[in-house]
């Protein structure tokens, strides 16, 4: 294993070997939003999220063509933000850290796959990093994205690594209770 | 005359009320239309056991007030759900009336489905049971957890900006298998109605 | 410090505090709840249930009536009455809902004796004596029925189904409701006697609080049931009974009135007009929240919308504490009660046609109100228009419907 031509193989590898390890089935998109609800509602039970109940059931929504319990769902939690306005509505935790997400879920009769999803998580204003986004690309043929449909961007849209293989509500759970902002951050 | 109607209530925030009261006997009835009985029956179910995180099972009035009364006696879960009662003539809703004190449980208490004519039913011969409801008494505001126009009208907004596409451009490139497999572009096509280009 | 440190550094929940304070307004359902937690609040002046304890404490066998509006606070009245009386010597007072053993909706004369005699048959301690035992089998049999074999030649009498040379007779019982049956009333009324006086050696005299009539929606069907109440009184039995508010209204309130010993009337506290009944519902908010947690002007304003109803008022306090916990606050404040009150107001409108709005309209315009009409007694018994007693008679539509039917188009 050698030299920079390895990497796409390596990158493929690992995407692949990362890929398996996730969990991509669930039961029902109606499902997971009310597991997300669940836990958003609880995470402000418990004062780390400062979002309010009656706000958080108004910044949790669907979207769907389902006919005949068949079609694609989307769970939106806020509003698409690309410019990280603080003015947009959005989740906000306790310490100032806000986030907001999109699922994409391809139902079936009897069970859903996730087709793809985006969780960005921006941090205070003083602190070094801006944001932290995990990105689970949809299913395609894009050679550029080869084994990095599943990626995080920390704190810049070009960077990129493979991500842990975490479902969407882990991701939810890391964006509430992980990443807490140190009060004297590591020097570098 | 127009009358003020009953407050409308998604089921999202229906469910968000049922979490936030105590294990105690609380009722509610959410006023539905017929036609949306099961969907809503079996969407209550599964929403209360994640939210409430309690057992919930549905009791059918089709059978008569005192067989409602024995099930209610008899089942052993936590949460209760009360439907069927489009058969019920007023006298059943008075001999139900008159049984009201019977359906003080331990545990947490239930929600009545019904329609809008079978509620009216209720309070005009149920008004000891329909004090007890009050004000928990609400319309169901079905699909109101979904996008509106205006929302999903925002959303393509902000994609089109972000992206500096249309939505034709967009949808070529789709047709063309040549768009990025980005989730934004996933959604934009969800929101055109064009999931279908969604590669799999 | 990690988060999962800081939530729990946050020892009190959000949900948890508010579930605290929502479970302390849940006595509506069940008054004895309250009761048992200590949250009645004693009347500004004397309460009905110190009036009929004193009534009973100089004539232990005497009958009252105790009508009232639905969640108007009878039940507890019922309950405190409960526990003055057996504070009396050689008295005990044992209630009891009627609706939980019988079908009310079904009442016929009889049925009431038969649900107290079982009641009183009960209390009875473990005896060898065989007339006393032989009398609580007997009225079991009658209150509930029974089966007997009997000779197949008198078969024809009852519905019975074959079995071998004898045949398995049903009787059924009183308390399933059939037809009047004067051979077992008397029946009944021989066993009551026999262990009426068992029961006198243990309690003295048995005081019955009777609960759950009220619901009974017709008043000739109530006033049928003074026969079994005046007849408990000769055996030697004194009775508090509940009765609708049509009582007071109906054309056989002369002869309720001339049946039982008193009749009183349990009505909503005029909080516009009287101070200490304002008082009164500040301090039952009081006794069940929190220190703080509702705010003065929000308790003003539960008060104001409960039209002095009690179960509206402990009804309208846990609604509005939803509204609190969902809008994210840290206390209860007048906009969580507009809230709650919007939605109670809407629920007292279900189902009114448009003359019954225009008699509203009319009683919110003129105060004055005399009901006569089906259509004006509904309207009273549901509680969408409110009659007070104290200072003075009036009557007023209950104030959650009034700022929606001020928005209601006039009809030309």
């Amino acid at each position: 294993m050698s030299g920079k031509s390895d990497w796409p193989n390596i990158c493929q590898d690992v995407g692949a070997r990362l890929w398996d390890a996730t969990p991509k089935t669930i039961e029902s998109a109606k499902k997971l939003q009310r597991q997300i609800l669940q836990v958003l509602t609880k995470a402000s039970d418990e004062e780390v999220l400062k979002t309010k109940p009656h706000e958080i059931h108004n910044l949790l929504k669907l979207e769907t063509s389902e006919k005949d319990g068949k079609g694609v769902f989307e769970i939106v939690g806020g509003k698409r933000n690309f410019k990280r306005m603080r003015d947009i509505p959005h989740f906000e935790r306790f310490d100032g850290c806000w986030f907001d997400f999109t699922i994409l879920i391809d139902q079936h009769p009897k069970s859903a796959d996730i087709l793809g999803f985006s969780f960005e998580i921006r941090f205070p204003d003083d602190y070094p990093v801006k944001f932290l986004r995990i990105d689970l690309n949809t299913p395609g043929h894009n050679n550029d994205m080869r084994g990095m449909r599943f990626h995080v961007h920390p704190g810049n849209d070009n960077l990129m690594i493979h991500s842990a293989p975490m479902s969407p509500l882990e991701i939810l759970h890391l964006f509430l209770y992980g990443l807490s902002i140190p009060d004297r951050p590591r020097s570098s | 005359m127009i009358l003020p109607s009953l407050l409308r209530v998604s089921l999202d925030e229906f469910l968000l009320r049922l979490r936030s009261q105590p294990e105690s006997n609380i009722w509610s009835a959410l006023v539905v239309s017929p036609s949306n009985f099961d969907e809503v029956i079996e969407d209550l179910q599964s929403g209360i056991e994640i939210l409430a995180e309690c057992e919930v099972s549905s009791v059918s009035g089709d059978a008569g007030v005192l067989q409602l009364c024995h099930d209610i006696d008899a089942s052993s879960v936590d949460y209760l759900l009360l439907w069927n009662f489009e058969s019920w003539h007023p006298d059943a809703w008075r001999q139900l009336d008159s049984f009201r004190s019977r359906l003080n449980r331990q545990k947490r208490g239930g929600v009545v489905i019904l329609s809008s004519e079978s509620a009216k039913l209720m309070v005009a011969n149920a008004p000891n049971f329909f004090s007890w409801l009050s004000p928990r008494v609400y319309s169901l505001n079905l699909g109101a957890e979904f996008l509106t126009a205006e929302e999903r009208e925002e959303r393509l907004s902000a994609l089109r900006e972000w992206s500096g596409q249309s939505d034709a451009e967009v949808i070529a490139l789709a047709e063309a298998k040549e768009l990025p497999a980005y989730p934004e572009y996933g959604e934009w096509l969800l929101l055109l109605n064009r999931e279908d280009l969604i590669e799999r | 410090m990690p988060l999962q440190a800081i939530s729990a550094f946050y020892m009190s929940n959000r949900l948890d505090r508010f579930r605290k304070e929502m479970a302390a307004f849940e006595g509506a359902a069940d008054p004895g709840r309250s009761l048992d937690r200590g949250h009645y609040v004693p009347h500004p002046s004397k309460s009905l249930a110190d009036t009929i304890a004193g009534r009973i404490a100089l004539r232990p066998t005497s009958t009252h009536l105790l009508i009232g509006g639905i969640g108007s606070g009878k039940t507890t009245e019922l309950l405190v009455a409960r526990d003055r009386i057996n504070e009396l010597p050689d008295t005990y007072a044992h209630y009891l809902d009627i609706s939980l053993d019988a079908d009310i909706s079904q009442m016929k004369p009889g049925v009431l004796l038969a649900v107290a005699a079982v009641a009183i048959s009960k209390l009875i301690p473990e005896t060898d004596n065989e007339d006393i035992r032989r009398s609580v089998r007997t009225i079991h049999d009658l209150a509930y029925g029974s089966q007997s074999m009997i000779d197949r030649a008198e078969y024809e009498s009852y519905y019975a189904e074959i079995y071998a040379d004898y045949i398995v007779a049903e009787h059924k019982g009183i308390i399933p409701v059939r037809s009047e049956t004067p051979k077992e009333i008397k029946e009944l009324l021989e066993a009551i006697d026999v262990i009426k006086q068992a029961a006198a050696e243990k309690y003295g005299t048995i005081v019955l609080l009777l609960d759950g009539l009220d619901r009974l929606d017709e008043d000739e069907k109530f006033a049928g049931l003074m026969r079994d109440v005046k007849t408990l009184s000769k055996c030697g039995f004194g009775v508090v009974l509940v009765g609708p508010i049509q009582a007071a209204y109906g054309k056989y309130r002369q002869r309720l009135e001339n049946t039982v010993t008193s009749f009183s009337y349990q009505p909503c506290f005029d909080v516009e007009r009287d101070a200490d009944a304002r008082n009164f519902l500040a301090k039952i908010l009081a006794v069940r929240a929190s220190e703080g947690f509702i705010e003065p002007s929000a308790a003003d304003s539960l008060i104001h919308y409960s039209g002095g109803m009690l179960r509206d008022l402990i009804n309208l306090t846990q609604a509005a504490i939803e509204e609190a916990y969902l809008s994210g606050s840290d206390n209860l404040q007048p906009t969580h009660v507009d809230a709650a009150a919007q939605s109670l107001g809407r629920n007292k409108l279900l189902g009114l046609s448009e003359s019954e709005i225009e008699i509203m309209e009319r009683v919110a315009k003129e105060g004055k109100f005399i009901p006569k009409t089906d259509a004006e007694l509904r309207l009273l018994v549901a509680g969408r228009i409110l009659e007070y007693r104290y200072p003075e008679t009036r009557h007023a539509v209950h104030p959650a419907i009034i700022p929606l039917i001020e928005k209601v188009p006039v009809s030309s």
